[in-house]
């Protein structure tokens, strides 16, 4: 698996990969420090993935910021290491969510790539591209 | 001159005599096509059958046991490669490899189960597509492990494995 040969930007910005290949999780699941199940707001008919209940869930990026926020997540500006906050930034290719990234504590980004591996990554810019489109929004919450 | 105009003719040709100035030519062709076109050329006339576009023939494509797991394992492969580092069911689900293999229908219901148990992934849409059975508990939804027991435990109670 070579993340780089989807991502060009990840060899510029550096990259590493930190898990083997796993179908039981998303990058969405992955944000949201879950490893158990696969999140994604479900298509029409029985439900095969995961999604909270209660909240909005259609593809859409406020669906993504809606389930974020009840996790105590709330919209920022910029993608820097705060001390004391965890952050997580949702790409997006024009209005449609596309992947969900989460800071480490030391400050680079941790992401799953679908169902294959899970990469730490230095910058947001290294997934940007024609697979993932553009970071969309950043949103952070008080560590616990 | 009786000139010969192009036409289209249903059913039987016959015979038909065509005459170019001084010169007589006669067809001597009877042939029973569905329609046919004749094409004045110069001087000659030829009749070239023609399917017509009301025949055009449909035939379904009968798989053989071999076929059908021939082409299901590429459609995974294909699958798989295409939507490895997606995260959206969504795409998942609706990719043109997965759709087909949706469209193979109930003979590919054991490769999917065998498919579960050797290399679990999400087929879960696909089974309920072709079967229109769900045994998944909504609580599991998403859960790997649990679906794909769900639906092990319904393949063998179905007898597809």
């Amino acid at each position: 698996m070579c993340p780089h040969r989807s991502f060009p930007n990840l060899i510029l910005e550096g990259y590493s990969i930190t898990s083997p290949r796993d179908a039981r999780y998303n990058c969405i699941a992955w944000a949201a420090q879950c490893t158990t199940r696969f999140w994604w707001p479900g298509p029409p008919g029985p439900p095969y993935s995961y999604w909270p209940s209660g909240l909005r869930d259609d593809e859409s990026i406020e669906s993504f910021v809606s389930a974020f926020e009840a996790l105590g997540y709330e919209a920022c500006t910029d993608d820097s290491y705060e001390v004391g906050y965890e952050k997580v930034a949702l790409y997006a290719k024009g209005p449609k969510p596309t992947h969900m990234v989460r800071q480490l504590p030391t400050g680079s980004w941790t992401s799953k790539l679908g169902r294959s591996v899970d990469v730490e990554h230095s910058t947001l810019r290294g997934l940007e591209g024609t697979a993932y489109g553009h970071v969309a929004v950043i949103l952070k919450r008080r560590s616990p | 001159m009786q000139a010969v105009k192009q036409t289209f003719l249903e059913g039987t040709i016959r015979k038909k005599r065509v005459d170019w100035g001084q010169k007589t030519r006669s067809l001597v062709r009877e042939e029973s096509f569905g329609l046919a076109k004749r094409k004045h050329f110069d001087k000659w006339t030829e009749i070239r059958p023609v399917v017509p576009r009301q025949q055009v023939l449909f035939c379904r494509l009968e798989y053989s046991e071999l076929d059908i797991e021939e082409t299901f394992r590429r459609l995974v492969e294909e699958w798989r490669t295409a939507t490895l580092l997606s995260s959206s069911m969504t795409e998942m689900c609706m990719h043109p490899a997965y759709v087909r293999i949706i469209g193979l229908g109930r003979p590919v219901v054991p490769l999917l189960l065998r498919e579960l148990l050797t290399n679990p992934d999400h087929w879960f849409w696909a089974l309920f597509a072709i079967t229109g059975a769900n045994p998944v508990n909504p609580s599991d939804a998403g859960d790997l492990a649990r679906m794909t027991e769900a639906w092990i435990r319904w393949g063998k109670t179905h007898g597809y494995i």
